[in-house]
């Protein structure tokens, strides 16, 4: 097991330092002098100057790379421009709501879809089904900012059951109030994954539903709900599980826009404002932040399926 | 083709893409006005026989705008759709094909796909600057990687195949093969999959565009639309409610449209 982790990881090294060039670049690609870009066009040519100075944009190409690199390896992520703290900090200041809500999204579209898929694979071509894989396939269609502000105007505002926007940290409101505020935006932002694990779900359950320990637990007499639930569902889990995995980038992205829509102080909402403001360090900071933690969850994921399912074995 | 038109799926996501198409093409006919005429003499007025989706913060007509957003978000989705199937085919042949480029190809396709979508877009969108070529290229780097592995597997059982060492054994060219047999029998799965792309690429530059990364402010977009209804939500909701649902109509219409074609063309493969 630990040579399988050590392995995984080692295969990360490669990925990761192509995520750092393409990071790096992103400052590069903008036209013109880039300490220019980012000041605007108010700024003096001293000021240009002293931020070219700041950044280390005078040196030539690979040592600034270098640097950059060495400065990310040991967690030091710049400062940001606009805000004048380091980019850590302010990445850290933001993690509670991002954190809570990837969460409370999970949970929606694992308690949501899983069951969801479930009904539909075990009634088969009925009304049940259909509805379901309806429900399903609009699920994935729905822009999920469309989704959040049209949540907003009828449970925040005709309704008025939740907040309509931003966010209580837990050391002011505790858990309740937290969680009240993110409600919203973690439905609006796992629908259309919700949706998407109903799908696997359904398929993945109606490949094990044929199988003949299926209906040998049928036949010597147990409960239905049983059958399904145990048996079944724990056999079907596992391409459902990758699923999960996976839809963590489309989760990450929308966190962007879902915490843009609900007004919550989040590592989102700092990626854009750093780019409205074009404030490099901050997005190079976050975008390097986001990949790491999705490229950890998904090894975490991989080792958990390995501890859980014997036949795995990585090699 | 013919099962294509038997697949109740497939007929129904072209009905609605051919609707959202429709009003593309013949936008000028069928709005009723320029969709970016100022009247502000007639600001949020809600839908009526004369503006059928009501008007927005600036009295322009929103049943106009909505028809024209269509444009946008067809040309943006079917431009990302043909680069990404474009540099999917060549990096996932390549990949497939020469053992040195396979590891380099794919290692830079699995550090694109750790980015998710969204983050990469704006991230280069906000370098290069607000504008729908930059979009485009910009879902274009983030797409790429899906086509290209989807390929690459394709190639690397096809190059085994018994019809391809059939053709070696008569002694073909190894790039004929590529090209004339293990090509054309890898596609299927890639067109699916851009079929795909290409409803993932409209839902994206929606959201670009609704955070004010994508579409330029003065395009009228479905994105720019819902950005600009946002603080009018409560009082004049129309401006927000009809671009989410035109949105809606034509990503469905594709996710059924490929739903359909993948059942037709490759019945083993599930998108799940």
């Amino acid at each position: 097991m630990l040579a399988f982790v050590v392995r995984r990881l080692a295969a990360l090294v490669p990925v990761l330092f192509v995520v750092a060039v393409f990071v790096f670049s992103l400052i590069h690609i903008t036209p013109g002098d880039p300490a220019a870009y980012m000041l605007g066009p108010s700024a003096s040519p001293a000021e240009v100057e002293h931020l070219r100075g700041v950044l280390g944009l005078n040196l030539p190409l690979y040592q600034q790379f270098v640097i950059w690199l060495g400065h990310a390896l040991r967690g030091d992520l710049g400062q940001s421009i606009f805000m004048g703290i380091p980019v850590s900090v302010s990445i850290a200041q933001r993690l509670e709501p991002t954190f809570l809500l990837t969460l409370l999204a999970v949970i929606f579209m694992v308690a949501i879809g899983i069951p969801a898929g479930t009904l539909a694979a075990t009634r088969r071509n009925t009304l049940a089904d259909q509805a379901v894989m309806a429900l399903a396939v609009l699920g994935l269609s729905v822009p999920s900012f469309w989704l959040g502000l049209n949540l907003i105007l009828l449970v925040g505002v005709k309704l008025r059951w939740l907040p309509v926007a931003g966010y209580v940290p837990l050391a002011q409101g505790g858990v309740w109030a937290a969680v009240r505020t993110l409600l919203m935006p973690a439905v609006s932002l796992g629908f259309i994954n919700a949706a998407l694990i109903a799908r696997i779900t359904r398929s993945s359950m109606l490949d094990v539903l044929g199988l003949d320990f299926v209906r040998t637990a049928r036949a010597k007499g147990l409960p239905r709900a049983a059958v399904i639930w145990r048996h079944a569902l724990a056999n079907a889990i596992l391409p459902v599980l990758t699923a999960v995995g996976n839809t963590f980038t489309v989760l990450l992205g929308g966190l962007v826009v879902t915490e843009q829509v609900f007004a919550i102080p989040g590592v989102g909402q700092l990626v854009i404002n750093a780019v409205l403001r074009r404030d490099y360090p901050v997005i190079q900071g976050a975008v390097l932040y986001v990949v790491t933690l999705y490229i950890v969850i998904n090894i975490g994921l991989d080792v958990l399926y390995a501890a859980a399912d014997p036949r795995i074995k990585y090699s | 083709m013919r099962a294509l038109r038997r697949n109740r799926l497939a007929v129904g996501g072209a009905c609605l893409l051919g609707l959202v198409l429709g009003c593309a093409a013949f936008a000028p006919l069928v709005a009723p006005q320029d969709p970016n005429l100022l009247r502000p003499e007639i600001r949020l007025q809600p839908p009526s026989a004369r503006h059928w989706f009501g008007t927005d913060g600036f009295g322009r007509d929103m049943y106009s705008r909505v028809i024209y957003g269509s444009r946008v978000s067809l040309l943006v989705g079917a431009l990302v759709a043909l680069f990404t199937t474009a540099a999917g085919m060549f990096f996932g042949m390549l990949a497939g094909y020469v053992r040195v480029w396979d590891g380099i190809i794919m290692r830079v396709m699995d550090a694109l796909l750790a980015i998710p979508p969204v983050l990469l877009a704006i991230a280069i969108v906000a370098s290069l600057g607000p504008r729908i070529s930059n979009v485009v290229v910009s879902l274009t780097i983030a797409y790429t990687p899906q086509l290209a592995r989807v390929l690459r597997s394709q190639v690397l059982v096809l190059r085994e195949a018994t019809f391809t060492e059939a053709a070696k054994a008569e002694g073909a060219n190894e790039w004929l093969i590529a090209y004339r047999h293990v090509l054309p029998n890898a596609l299927s799965p890639v067109i699916v999959q851009g079929s795909f792309t290409f409803a993932y690429a409209v839902l994206t530059e929606a959201a670009l565009s609704f955070l004010g990364v994508g579409a330029p402010p003065y395009v009228p977009s479905w994105g720019n639309e819902l950005n600009d209804g946002r603080p009018f939500m409560v009082q004049a909701p129309w401006i927000t409610v009809f671009p989410g649902l035109a949105i809606m109509t034509c990503v469905l219409g594709l996710n059924l449209f490929g739903d359909g074609l993948r059942d037709v063309l490759d019945p083993r493969l599930r998108r799940d």
